[in-house]
């Protein structure tokens, strides 16, 4: 379920977004949205499969502890 | 394209909505107990030169916002990195308060629901609001805020026959260390997360004084924050307060006036729907900002849609349960200190150095 919500999530940005609006945006402008859509939409992806993706929040914890001695 | 410009209350308004957020919510520090107010306060008195530092670099560089300042100062790879770093707070804090907000409607209203499609209704909208520029998220600061107030306002009126005043007694009973503990987790979350406004500082209109701006919708923010904590200490007491993940929620429920108005707490929803809109709405157009900025994109709301999506991805996966969210501040109130301190302060440095230059070279013409 999770995973047609995404998928459908990220088809209406690419149909209602992207395309109609394309021409007015330069090729730079294209790529970055494009580079941007496709990293949330892997890290969405494997999310709603169930794979465990590495919580950023985990890592600035670690780095945050091994600098401050937190109890 | 025309600038988007916004009045000092309507910036006045967001700066306050933003502090709100998720804050009104989550009720502040509990670690201080019944002196939990009084950490709130020293919070606020630690975080006025910050503050007025943020205020400082608006008023050197009026018409730019923190990353075209960034630029101006470091160079262009220097200027880069702060971006970089500037980008990432914005998109990590937002998502931050997204889940904040997902993890509450899961907690009290749906326990059974996934929290993803929770998320993207919320992202939705924020996208559209943020879409629709800073001068339409000002026009909706200007709307909302009063009706915060307001309900803010009512829950106390309504909690006061069933307030207990002995619950806030004895005064500074905590051990000091406590009280500056709760008092630096109020300095980074939320009060000094205001830096992230100097992202739409372009936006406001010259004439406004930044220094009022600043001091003044903080200090309002924080008397909202101290009429909400006081409520809630006077309502559950310190021992349930520690408990509580959303002690403002739980302090609604129980108001109970004659068995004839009873569960408020809707209204305490609707408070941290719309202060947490706000807050979401300013990170994703930051965000969205400095990711432009750093490709050279022209206008920021060419790609808002892929950052707000980048800000729900990063969402899903920040916590597995609500007790990591909560853990988490522990951590975040020294990570945070680089984007709060560290880096204001230099800019700030670096631009008064320059000015006073600039102003050398211009009177030995």
């Amino acid at each position: 379920m999770l995973t047609a919500m995404v998928i459908a999530l990220f088809a209406g940005a690419i149909f209602l977004d992207y395309i109609p609006r394309r021409k007015d945006r330069k090729k730079r402008d294209n790529l970055v949205y494009g580079m941007l859509l496709a990293i949330s939409f892997v890290i969405l992806l494997l999310f709603s499969v169930g794979v465990s993706v590495p919580s950023p929040s985990k890592a600035i914890d670690s780095v945050v502890r091994m600098i401050v001695p937190i109890k | 394209m025309q600038k988007e410009m916004i009045s000092m209350r309507q910036a006045f308004c967001i700066i306050v909505l933003f502090i709100g957020g998720s804050s009104i919510v989550m009720g502040g520090s509990s670690e201080a107990g019944q002196d939990a107010w009084i950490s709130l306060l020293l919070g606020f008195l630690g975080v006025i030169p910050f503050i007025l530092f943020y205020a400082r670099i608006m008023r050197l560089y009026p018409d730019k916002d923190i990353f075209e300042i960034f630029e101006t100062l470091f160079g262009k790879i220097i200027g880069r990195v702060f971006t970089v770093l500037v980008s990432w707070y914005a998109l990590h804090l937002g998502s931050l308060v997204v889940v904040n907000f997902s993890e509450f409607i899961e907690i009290m209203a749906m326990p059974e629901t996934p929290q993803l499609p929770l998320m993207i209704v919320m992202l939705a909208l924020t996208a559209f609001l943020a879409a629709s520029g800073v001068e339409t998220l000002g026009k909706w600061a200007i709307v909302t805020l009063p009706i915060l107030c307001l309900i803010v306002v009512l829950t106390v009126v309504l909690a006061l026959q069933q307030m207990d005043f002995s619950n806030i007694q004895p005064v500074l009973g905590t051990e000091f260390s406590k009280i500056a503990a709760g008092s630096l987790k109020i300095f980074t979350f939320p009060l000094a997360e205001t830096v992230l406004f100097l992202g739409l500082a372009g936006s406001v209109k010259r004439q406004t004084n930044p220094y009022k701006l600043y001091f003044y919708a903080t200090a309002f923010a924080v008397l909202i924050l101290l009429v909400v904590m006081v409520r809630n200490i006077e309502l559950l007491g310190p021992a349930l307060m520690k408990i509580e993940y959303f002690p403002s929620y739980i302090t609604a429920r129980i108001i109970n006036i004659g068995d004839f108005l009873t569960r408020i707490e809707g209204s305490i929803s609707m408070n941290f729907i719309m202060a947490g809109i706000t807050k979401i709405t300013v990170c994703l157009i930051v965000a969205a900002k400095g990711i432009a900025y750093l490709f050279g994109i022209s206008n920021y709301r060419k790609i808002l849609i892929p950052v707000s999506l980048l800000m729900l991805s990063i969402s899903a996966i920040l916590y597995k349960t609500a007790m990591e969210m909560f853990a988490f501040i522990e951590a975040y109130q020294y990570y945070a200190l680089l984007f709060q301190i560290i880096i204001p302060v230099i800019v700030w440095l670096f631009a008064e150095i320059k000015i006073r230059r600039q102003k050398k070279l211009a009177a030995g013409r």
